[in-house]
């Protein structure tokens, strides 16, 4: 009795602790989707992760020549409180917003086609765990 | 079908140790008669899991829109040709969950393709077989009566139809993720990916479009991803097999050169912008064209029939 009881609850909070990180996660990405003007188009995707405290989320993707790309990397609903870097198949920085004041978007103009890293990890004078949320656009 | 997790993505590993942190606590939490010191013990043991929880092991792979391949084809001056799309009508053909999905991704590049040429009736012929399909999928409210009144009332403004197209593409990768299908939303992409190569491959063989080739050539960076995306799920018997597919068209593709040489990017902080001087080419030689063709031509075979 106790254990079926126990069994109850716990299918309980398990679904409501996996609701609540996807609502998380969720709202993020609505409110990241802001830094999107009309003139970028979803690549489709919303890449997640929840992250806790230095742990690095990282996100392979590939990138046409050519071609324009907005990044959008958030977490919580301000901006600044996460971290990202995008580094070329050979692991040469790209890009780090950090030195940038964690700018939540940047753009990227792609001369020439290359498989990308991006590696994401919250900022943690800010927050010390959440959802990671990373956003990419291209204008047509 | 399975729901493999044998390398999770980082949402799923976090779940992972998210429920293994919640049954911990669960059952620390039941034994309320044990003793304050064993009470102590159970808290340390409770933080000790908590220092892992969201513990982040996986890595995240991902694969172009097909879209982005589809603007190129219009941008070098392909006109627009039905006979490269798959037929519409044979969505009640797919009876598996597999069938469904990849057919959902080949049938979401036919969107895309069709939406670029301003083809609204071939699109809007889309986006309903989309709709049949994602409601078998289970995935409901996506492709709904108001996103296709939507896509009415914006006929002849490309730029509104490819935004409501993209954000279809988001919410169904969205609802994917959010219900733990993620071998779902792989196969989508997948077929999606194949749909792309095809026609790019069918247009090649009529004529020489450079960067188009270039294109073709450049998916040997892109078809790692693709696999290492799909792998996770490999325990499906028809998951395997695609990848195993997969593998034959990366083998045609080792042949291939794919040169990059790191430059120094460039960055102007005020336009928020970076410029990414990195160098790349592809060679390919007709021969090793015309096997991708073959190869992507026979794997779309399978996946449509």
């Amino acid at each position: 009795m106790r254990k079926s009881l126990l069994s109850f609850i716990t299918l309980i909070v398990l679904s409501f602790s996996s609701f609540e990180a996807n609502a998380q996660c969720d709202t993020i990405a609505t409110v990241c989707g802001q830094h999107f003007s009309k003139a970028y188009l979803s690549d489709g995707q919303e890449y997640r992760a929840l992250l806790l405290d230095d742990q690095t989320a990282e996100f392979h993707l590939t990138l046409y020549g050519g071609s324009v790309y907005r990044f959008g990397a958030c977490s919580g609903l301000d901006d600044g409180n996460l971290y990202f870097r995008l580094y070329d198949s050979q692991r040469n920085e790209l890009f780090s917003n950090q030195e940038y004041e964690i700018a939540p978007y940047w753009d990227f103009e792609v001369e020439h086609t290359l498989d990308v890293v991006v590696e994401a990890n919250l900022n943690q004078k800010k927050a010390s765990s959440g959802c990671a949320v990373l956003l990419v656009g291209f204008k047509p | 079908m399975s729901r493999s997790k044998a390398s999770p993505s980082p949402l799923i590993t976090s779940r992972f140790f998210m429920i293994a942190f919640t049954i911990s606590t669960l059952f620390a939490c039941a034994d309320v008669d044990k003793k304050a010191s064993s009470e102590n013990n159970a808290e340390t043991e409770v933080e000790t899991k908590n220092s892992n929880l969201f513990e982040i092991e996986g890595k995240v792979f991902s694969v172009p829109s097909p879209i982005q391949t589809a603007f190129l084809l219009k941008e070098v001056g392909t006109e627009f040709q039905s006979r490269l799309l798959h037929n519409s009508e044979m969505a009640s053909n797919y009876n598996t969950t597999y069938e469904k999905a990849l057919n959902l991704g080949v049938y979401g590049a036919d969107l895309g393709y069709a939406t670029i040429y301003d083809q609204s009736q071939e699109a809007l012929a889309y986006m309903a077989v989309s709709r049949k399909l994602t409601e078998n999928l289970g995935i409901s409210g996506i492709y709904d009566k108001t996103l296709l009144e939507r896509f009415e009332a914006n006929i002849g403004k490309e730029d509104s139809l490819m935004a409501l197209v993209s954000d279809a593409f988001k919410s169904a990768n969205r609802y994917l993720k959010n219900n733990d299908q993620e071998d779902l939303s792989a196969l989508i992409l997948a077929g999606g990916w194949i749909e792309t190569l095809h026609f790019a491959t069918q247009l090649s063989m009529k004529n020489d479009y450079p960067a188009i080739k270039n294109r073709i050539g450049e998916q040997k960076i892109t078809i790692e991803n693709l696999i290492k995306l799909l792998l996770p799920h490999q325990s499906d018997q028809e998951i395997a097999e695609l990848i195993n597919d997969l593998n034959e068209l990366r083998d045609i593709y080792a042949g291939i050169t794919f040169s990059y040489e790191f430059k120094a990017p460039e960055t102007d902080a005020e336009a928020n912008r970076t410029v990414i001087k990195s160098l790349s080419s592809v060679e390919m030689t007709n021969e090793q064209l015309g096997d991708i063709t073959d190869k992507v031509s026979a794997m779309r075979n399978r996946i449509i029939k």
